[in-house]
């Protein structure tokens, strides 16, 4: 072999070598991709009453059946439902003993007559609470409904089914509706059930598909990646590294374009077209039903610049104003500047410069109790 | 089999050692065999249909060969098979349910209430590829350009071959089966260069392609009438590269696959998004099927003759000889509408064949002009005209259907709609990201790399920094989660 030959094929094995070596040091460190919307001051709390949930986020079969043993515990209650965002299983510095609204909800008198149950997805869009709300009625007689309609969420498009509706694809759920939004849902939601994909977690391919329908491939990719997943830390470790690849190229974008969470951003009005249809269907769902629909605007930190454009902010909140005044039963709040600054906290920086950020979004634990101050008053005298 | 699977890999270990512990005859039956697991591994069922199209010109080819060239009527009714049965095929399975669609809207326009039923059909993988082979390889014994192979083995791994199978290149029989029937000696060369092309390909697929795509597909469910032009921009410019590095890396794939086993297979891509006009841009992209086109179709249509035999080179200049130019024009458009249909059965692509005949028609027709105007014709210059040409051509192809496709193009084509920009800027940001690392790139390999290697040290440390990031990113992102966009083609 010349000497050329040589170089070339050191080249590769030392490469493959220092890959080795990456892998085991640089990128061995663990992430927890769930929390990591939220920073490290911030912390998930999913409600419970007599250790049965009352609060989902991510939809799975297990966790639903105990939801409903717990309310058919509880006496088979009219219920409140609350649809929600990461705000809703929230708490900013939280500290053991402490609770969220949806939870503090259940204490409250004036709503004994119902059991509050609660389903929330980070960044939800008002499309997954369409689905949400027509699914979880099939299931309990809900009464009022309760939404908040977040401009950030409005934003958002996807369904993320395979995440957050999990126990939908397992229950062969299909919308009764025929709207062009329902036959959407319906698309994507017959595609994962004829593919069987329950997988939670996207990320790793362990696509259990029913046997009959899967390709020769897809059996044996699935059995090598579970070999190598029970074997090889490193293999397991993939996911966390891929995660990491992402936060990087985030931080990075962050530092350069110095962006942080007071940036101004536009509401997106174009974007969130197929959002305010939901909403509309939403409504529409509601109505046929009998069932109160509780719009608000959810509480924003405003003791500092926010990061909406003014005008922008304001229009939208008319819009959603006007779309209840327009509509029987369907009643609305706005309650973003309840929650003074300091129940406010900060969240871990989003980019290399900074240490902290101001979080718009979560709150201490004395928030929820002035949420569920507020929207008791809103569910029994319509204030 | 996806070439970004685990499973692919342990395939092509297996594969390419045992092809280089076995004897000659036994191991081109090994590529036979493995070529058809490759394949299986997707639908077995499907082999038939492939064996079909590939025992039908075996015959045909021999047949045409064996009749003497006064013998006219016979050995074009022996052609006439051959493109009955594969054009059959593909008409079957790629356009059947197009066709039933379209006549079913047509009878309801008229007024009837007859429908016919629609039948959806799985398209087999790589049916517009093995398909065209066969044809060309039939089409080259009967224009006497080669001699038909006499036994099946050879001819059979000439159509199945497994890592061009599925999307390509599109091979001609007689670059192919010339190296497979050789017994090649082994050469390091083979292994350092056929991984670095299977890096390659990979990288470019799972970390670029597979993570372009999601961003992609948010754009084009929205509403386009909601979209910016700016929007539509870079849309076009994301698709383009998405399309570009998914199909490009199964290129690599495919040529290092091949190079592992001390095989050629042609080359695909060049840097098409440096090209300077649309001429250059299809000497640049999917060259083997600018090149296929050019032989088996544009060429004939025009009504010139055919004297050679060639994956390379794509769509030529001054190939058709003295033909008058109102044939060159009939023959360009009628290629082209050809062309998009090739790739799916929808209007959209239709659309997409005439938009890059109109454009290579208007290139044609300011030929002269460009010549008497030096400043016309500089690269930088033409490279700015045609990079933006050449992506928006890329929306009919990605838009749901053609009034998406001309809401889209409208937007472009109206200043007020500059003003508004609905899509995520992340989209603006990788869209400027990409475009900006594709000339690095270009420039990295085409200047600074050269004169690299005459430094072998400098030259050894970026090669192995090179690779460590290629073989990272790889290991983090394998994972068949999408397969190649050309498969559906």
């Amino acid at each position: 072999m010349d000497k050329l030959k040589k170089r070339k094929l050191l080249e590769l094995l030392a490469a493959a070598i220092c890959s080795i070596i990456c892998i085991k040091t640089i990128f061995a460190k663990k992430v927890n991709f769930d929390n990591f919307d939220l920073g490290n001051e911030t912390s998930s709390y999913l409600a419970t009453v007599n250790n049965k949930p009352i609060h989902l986020t991510r939809l799975i079969t297990e966790d639903c059946n105990a939801m409903q043993t717990g309310w058919a515990e509880r006496g088979k209650k009219n219920v409140v439902f609350i649809l929600g965002n990461s705000q809703t299983h929230s708490i900013n510095f939280y500290q053991q003993g402490q609770s969220t609204f949806p939870e503090i909800l259940t204490t409250k008198p004036e709503l004994k007559a119902f059991d509050v149950l609660t389903h929330s997805i980070p960044n939800a869009n008002l499309q997954q609470f369409y689905l949400s709300f027509e699914y979880f009625k099939t299931k309990y007689p809900i009464k009022k409904v309760i939404v908040p309609i977040c401009p950030d969420d409005l934003r958002e498009n996807n369904l993320n089914l395979t995440n957050f509706f999990k126990a939908l694809v397992d229950d062969k759920f299909i919308l009764n509706d025929k709207n062009e939004l329902a036959l959407d849902i319906n698309k994507s939601l017959t595609k994962l059930e004829n593919e069987g994909n329950t997988t939670i977690d996207t990320n790793k391919l362990h696509k259990k598909v029913a046997v009959s329908n899967q390709t020769t491939q897809e059996i044996v990719e699935q059995y090598l990646n579970e070999s190598l997943d029970k074997k090889f830390d490193f293999w397991r470790d993939r996911e966390n590294i891929r995660g990491d690849y992402f936060v990087f190229l985030y931080k990075l974008r962050n530092t350069l374009l110095r962006i942080n969470s007071q940036t101004p951003r536009s509401i997106g009005k174009d974007l969130a077209e197929k959002n305010i249809a939901a909403l509309a269907q939403l409504i529409e769902s509601a109505k046929k039903d009998n069932t109160e629909l509780y719009l608000y605007i959810p509480p924003l930190r405003v003791d500092i610049a926010t990061p909406y454009i003014a005008k922008e902010y304001t229009s939208y909140v008319e819009e959603i104003k006007n779309l209840a005044k327009e509509n029987s039963k369907v009643y609305f709040k706005q309650i973003d500047s309840i929650i003074p600054g300091n129940l406010w906290g900060y969240k871990a920086a989003t980019d290399y410069i900074t240490k902290k950020d101001y979080d718009f979004m979560h709150f201490k634990a004395l928030g929820h109790k002035i949420v569920a101050d507020s929207i008791t008053n809103f569910l029994t005298n319509n204030k | 089999m996806i070439f970004n699977s685990l499973t692919f890999l342990i395939f092509l270990i297996t594969v390419v050692t045992l092809f280089w512990v076995l004897p000659q005859r036994i191991r081109l039956w090994m590529l036979l065999i493995a070529s058809c697991v490759f394949y299986g591994f997707w639908r077995w069922e499907y082999l038939s249909v492939m064996f079909v199209s590939a025992i039908t010109d075996y015959y045909t080819s021999l047949a045409i060969y064996n009749t003497p060239v006064e013998n006219k009527k016979r050995r074009k009714s022996l052609l006439y098979i051959t493109l009955f049965v594969n054009l059959g095929l593909l008409m079957f399975f790629k356009y059947l349910y197009f066709f039933t669609d379209n006549t079913n809207t047509l009878l309801f326009q008229l007024g009837s209430h007859y429908q016919l039923p629609l039948l959806k059909l799985v398209l087999p993988f790589g049916i517009s590829f093995y398909t065209f082979e066969t044809i060309s390889y039939t089409v080259d014994v009967y224009r006497g350009l080669i001699v038909p192979e006499k036994k099946f083995l050879n001819y059979g791994l000439f159509v199945t071959f497994f890592p061009k199978l599925v999307a390509g290149p599109i091979q001609r029989a007689a670059e192919l089966m010339e190296q497979l029937k050789t017994r090649t000696k082994f050469d390091a060369d083979f292994i350092i260069i056929g991984v670095k092309r299977i890096l390659y390909g990979l990288f470019l697929k799972v970390l670029i392609a597979d993570n372009i795509s999601p961003m992609v597909d948010e754009g084009f469910l929205l509403n386009p009438s909601t979209l910016g032009a700016l929007d539509v921009w870079v849309l076009a410019f994301m698709f383009g590269f998405q399309i570009y590095f998914d199909f490009a890396a199964y290129s690599h794939i495919a040529l290092g696959t091949a190079k592992l086993m001390g095989i050629n297979i042609p080359e695909n891509f060049n840097f098409p998004y440096i090209s300077s006009s649309m001429k250059d841009f299809w000497k640049r992209w999917h060259i083997s099927l600018s090149s296929w086109i050019r032989d088996y179709l544009y060429l004939p249509l025009t009504g010139a003759k055919v004297i050679t035999t060639t994956g390379k080179g794509g769509i030529g200049d001054s190939l058709e000889g003295n033909v008058s130019q109102n044939k060159k024009n009939k023959a360009l458009f009628l290629t082209w509408i050809i062309m998009g249909f090739w790739h799916g059965a929808n209007w959209t692509f239709a659309f997409w064949g005439l938009y890059h005949a109109a454009l290579i028609f208007t290139e044609r027709l300011l030929k002269p002009f460009r010549k008497k105007v030096k400043f016309l014709e500089l690269p930088f210059l033409g490279w700015c005209i045609t990079l933006p040409l050449v992506m928006l051509s890329w929306i009919p192809f990605r838009a749901k259907n053609l009034t998406d496709t001309f809401i889209m193009f409208g937007k472009v084509l109206k200043p007020a709609a500059y003003k508004t920009i609905t899509i995520s800027t992340n989209n603006y940001l990788s869209a400027a990201s990409i475009m900006l690392l594709f000339i690095a790139t270009y420039f990295a390999t085409t200047y600074i790399e050269p004169k690299l290697e005459q430094k072998p040290v400098i030259a050894f440390g970026v090669n192995v920094i090179k690779f460590t990031v290629i073989i990272l990113a790889v290991f983090t992102f394998l994972r068949p989660i999408s397969q190649f966009i050309y498969f559906q083609f």
